[in-house]
């Protein structure tokens, strides 16, 4: 369950006003909820905090409510206390007009996956130097597949159609 | 080799780059010995490579999206397939974050079982990663010798699970197969003969002056670089930055062995020649110490145990084999979410699960080794003559399913 | 003979049969191909369509290989050798020597057709052996002999099953157990199965593991630009009918892209599998079966065409 534990309130202190700092003490992760305004101070801070990588970008989709979460999963190499931890800097976008800053001035390792996140959920980073497709062949550019409202075939017999399988 | 001049990675567009005169597009693409299933697009001027764009997504198959449309136990062959080589860990990776979902810890027997796999499988690894790295040089004898010397490892494992490569045996909860009685005796064998090999490929592979000419000084990257770019595995220590997730941040009973992790402080790809061989001894004497202190007991957590049927009891008290109660199939864990880090042959393993109270997980994020390690391409080979290109891109031990993640 | 008769003769001869000789073959060549893929005769990139204007065409690496073939030519040691004994000049002796065997051949023909007469005679006749007897007769009943028993295309099959080489185009996760398979456990190569890089010179393509969307554009385009004979071998399960990922949203049958001959099943197979899809892969090419799959002409299939449209 998400609390306020003691190292959630120091570095929420650490932080700033900014943003809402809370552990999942069942999981063992530090979740940093900011809005997408001060997407960029509280990166900065962090980094300086010495968290020095990024682990991974992805986004999980909440088609009812309408809305997209994007996460930034950061750690570190050169500090060995904070090596243990996983912090996960979550930022809310509304699902029509999908837009965050791009972190890749400040973690030079989220280059990758945010281009592979932009490809398949339709997220645009604004800032990012090199936004093309990644993965995906052309014929499904467009198409967000990993939204909620891509459905996937379910019976054999849809799959027999040309050009393999597709909703 | 080394007054090589590195030029700095600019976001230069392309157009600009190919109206530069005497600047020609070379595609390493996927039909090509030197490549794997990925295009390399490489710019050259003259000799000087300028400008290298990897294009990857041959092998994308869509494994999260998937996992979101089945059941938490049907993931788990599409967790292995990916990572070929080295499946444990990636099976294990993913069965730590399930069981955190669920609030379960597997029994220490179980946990020791997984411990010895997983090292099995890292041996394999880092031999299928010197066989291709000896390959992309044009050695076929080190290819030849590092694929047979895999072989005494995968009859092993076959014995214990029925298959080559894709063994599928860890669930969550243990594991699905009890060691036999003679095992640890045939590993001993095992791994005595592995050892006298690796003084072998200390004469042949790792003092040859060809490969130290080929491979010294080539492919440069610093500790801070490093860091910065987010790379990891065996690539990372070689570049000076000692951080083992199984050092950093423990997972299953790492914590009760002893080992060392070796780094290097050049950085070159003769330093990730070196430390994959120093990383298999290490492997070596973890599997001696858990299998000197293996603890009896049972496979499987408690209280899935006591929902067996009677039938699928007396199969596990004769042959030491767990056989799928419905339980597993219809696994519903609370809502919530979790995450696993583990380190694999090629470095480290990220799942990260949400769960929303169904039987299929609300979201499924795996990030693998090779995607982590593909900034070597952008930021690392300009620079450098063409003929570096393959002897860099073998060192990182690159797998393009792996990448493609999916 | 006038002085300039001695050059002018040799070369002339070589010229001659330099230039007519490869001009037939092409002719004939041409005369005996059926419709072609326009793909078959553009650039080789690595399996992408060509980009860009085409550079370095003089290849440098074949002028040594001339020089050595022609130094060490059979006829030039026979010409030195004769001129060391007969201590003749070696450039005309040569050719005046082969034309002269020629010549003393023909007319032994022709002074054996005005003593036998045209039917021959027969001197010993035992059961089944003929000593010396027509010519004429005996080579028209070893051809007939030859077409019954379909000789020349036996001899050509068990050429081909002993050396199909495959294009070095590896699909997907399949492609590990392809490469322990041509480890030195189960030794690939003893039957004749080297991984060649330049697919002009390969006939066949062994799709291992999943057919991507972008995977398949790559593998047809492979498939264009190699020469006929050429086979398919399909490994593992997802090429058989999806396996594992069959309702993923890139991914296709491999039966949609390729014609394929054998299919080899196992999630991966088993590298003594995949031997076994050889051996029965060298069955069929010897009894000289078509492959159920194949198209008349693969341009004419218009369901290939449209998933793997490469132009």
């Amino acid at each position: 369950m998400l609390a306020e534990t003691p190292h959630a309130q120091k570095l929420g202190l650490a932080l700033g006003g900014s943003a809402s700092v809370t552990e999942d003490q069942k999981a063992g992760l530090i979740e940093v909820r900011v809005e997408p305004k001060f997407l960029m101070d509280v990166s900065k801070k962090l980094k300086e905090l010495g968290f020095d990588h990024c682990v991974s970008v992805t986004a999980v989709d909440y088609p009812r409510e309408n809305y997209m979460d994007v996460i930034w999963h950061v750690s570190s190499y050169s500090n060995e206390e904070l090596g243990n931890k996983l912090v996960s800097l979550t930022v809310r976008i509304s699902r029509d007009e999908p837009r965050v800053g791009s972190l890749v001035g400040v973690w030079e390792s989220s280059l990758f996956s945010e281009r592979e996140t932009h490809e398949m959920f339709g997220v645009e980073f604004e800032g990012h130097p090199d936004l093309r497709p990644l993965l995906l062949p052309e014929e499904l550019l467009g198409k967000w597949p990993l939204r909620k409202d891509f459905i996937l075939p379910k019976r054999r017999s849809d799959l027999f159609r040309k050009g393999g399988a597709q909703p | 080799m080394s007054n090589i001049t590195t030029a700095p990675f600019t976001y230069e567009s392309l157009s600009q780059l190919t109206m530069k005169e005497g600047v020609l597009e070379l595609q390493v693409g996927p039909a090509h010995a030197g490549s794997g299933h990925m295009r390399i697009l490489v710019w050259v001027e003259g000799d000087t490579v300028v400008k290298v764009d990897p294009d990857i997504g041959f092998v994308h198959r869509g494994v999260e999206k998937l996992s979101e449309d089945r059941l938490y136990v049907k993931a788990i062959p599409i967790v292995e397939r990916p990572n070929l080589v080295d499946t444990v860990n990636a099976n294990l990776g993913y069965i730590i974050a399930l069981e955190k979902l669920l609030g379960l810890e597997a029994p220490p027997r179980a946990q020791y079982i997984r411990v010895i796999t997983a090292e099995i499988s890292r041996i394999i690894s880092h031999l299928y990663g010197i066989a291709i790295y000896g390959i992309f040089m044009g050695s076929s004898t080190v290819f030849m010798w590092a694929l047979a010397d895999r072989e005494p490892f995968i009859d092993i494992m076959e014995e214990l699970t029925g298959a080559r490569l894709t063994y599928s045996h860890i669930i969550p909860g243990g594991v699905r197969w009890d060691l036999p009685k003679d095992f640890g005796e045939r590993l001993e064998v095992a791994l005595k003969y592995l050892e006298g090999r690796v003084s072998d490929y200390e004469k042949i592979w790792m003092n040859n002056p060809v490969v130290r000419a080929r491979a010294e000084g080539v492919g440069i990257l610093s500790g801070a670089k490093a860091t910065e770019l987010g790379v990891v595995g065996p690539n990372l220590r070689a570049s000076g930055v000692k951080c083992d997730v199984r050092k950093c941040a423990p997972y299953s009973v790492y914590s009760d062995f002893d080992f060392d992790v070796p780094t290097f402080k050049e950085g070159d790809s003769y330093a990730r020649l070196l430390i994959r061989v120093e990383e298999i001894k290490q492997s070596i004497s973890i599997l001696r110490q858990a299998l000197k202190n293996i603890p009896e007991g049972k496979i499987i957590y408690e209280d899935y145990y006591k929902r067996m049927t009677p039938l699928m009891k007396s199969i596990y008290d004769e042959k030491g084999r767990v056989k799928f109660t419905s339980l597993l199939t219809s696994l519903s864990p609370p809502k919530g979410q979790s995450f696993s880090r583990v380190e694999g042959g090629r470095g480290e393993i990220f799942f990260y699960l949400i769960s929303d109270g169904t039987k299929n997980p609300y979201r499924f994020r795996v990030v693998t080794p090779s995607f982590r390690n593909l900034p070597y391409f952008t930021h690392v080979m300009p620079g450098h003559k063409l003929a570096d290109v393959p002897v860099i891109y073998g060192s990182i031990d690159y797998f393009p399913p792996e990448a493609d993640r999916r | 003979m006038p002085s300039w008769a001695d050059p002018v003769l040799s070369v002339g001869i070589i010229v001659l049969v330099g230039l007519v000789a490869p001009v037939l073959v092409l002719l004939i060549g041409k005369a005996l191909a059926g419709s072609e893929h326009p793909m078959k005769r553009k650039r080789f990139e690595s399996g992408n369509p060509p980009v860009g204007s085409g550079k370095g065409f003089f290849s440098m690496q074949y002028y040594p290989y001339l020089i050595m073939f022609v130094l060490a030519e059979p006829y030039a040691v026979f010409l030195f050798i004769v001129a060391m004994t007969f201590n003749l000049k070696p450039d005309v002796s040569g050719s005046l020597m082969i034309l002269g065997v020629l010549a003393l051949a023909l007319a032994l023909r022709r002074a054996r057709k005005m003593v036998e007469g045209e039917r021959g005679i027969i001197l010993v006749q035992e059961e089944g052996s003929v000593y010396f007897g027509n010519l004429d007769e005996i080579a028209k009943k070893a051809g007939q002999f030859i077409k019954k028993n379909r000789l020349a295309s036996k001899v050509i099959n068990w050429g081909y099953t002993y050396s199909l080489w495959p294009a070095y185009l590896v699909t997907a996760c399949c492609g590990t157990e392809l490469a322990a398979a041509s480890g030195p456990r189960f030794d690939l190569e003893r039957l004749g199965f080297l991984s060649y890089g330049n697919p002009r010179q390969s006939n066949i393509v062994l799709i291992d593991g999943t057919l991507t969307i972008k995977m398949a554009k790559v593998v047809r385009t492979v498939w264009e630009q190699m020469p006929e004979p050429k086979w398919v071998i399909a490994m593992g399960a997802c090429v058989l009918d999806g396996g594992i990922f069959w309702n993923s949203y890139s991914t296709v049958l491999a039966r949609d892209i390729l014609p394929v001959d054998i299919y080899v099943p196992g999630c991966p197979p088993r590298p003594e599998a995949l031997a076994r899809g050889i051996m029965m892969l060298k069955e069929k090419i010897k009894k000289g079966e078509k492959s159920l799959n194949q198209p008349t002409s693969i341009s004419e299939n218009k369901e290939m065409r449209e998933v793997g449209n490469v132009g």
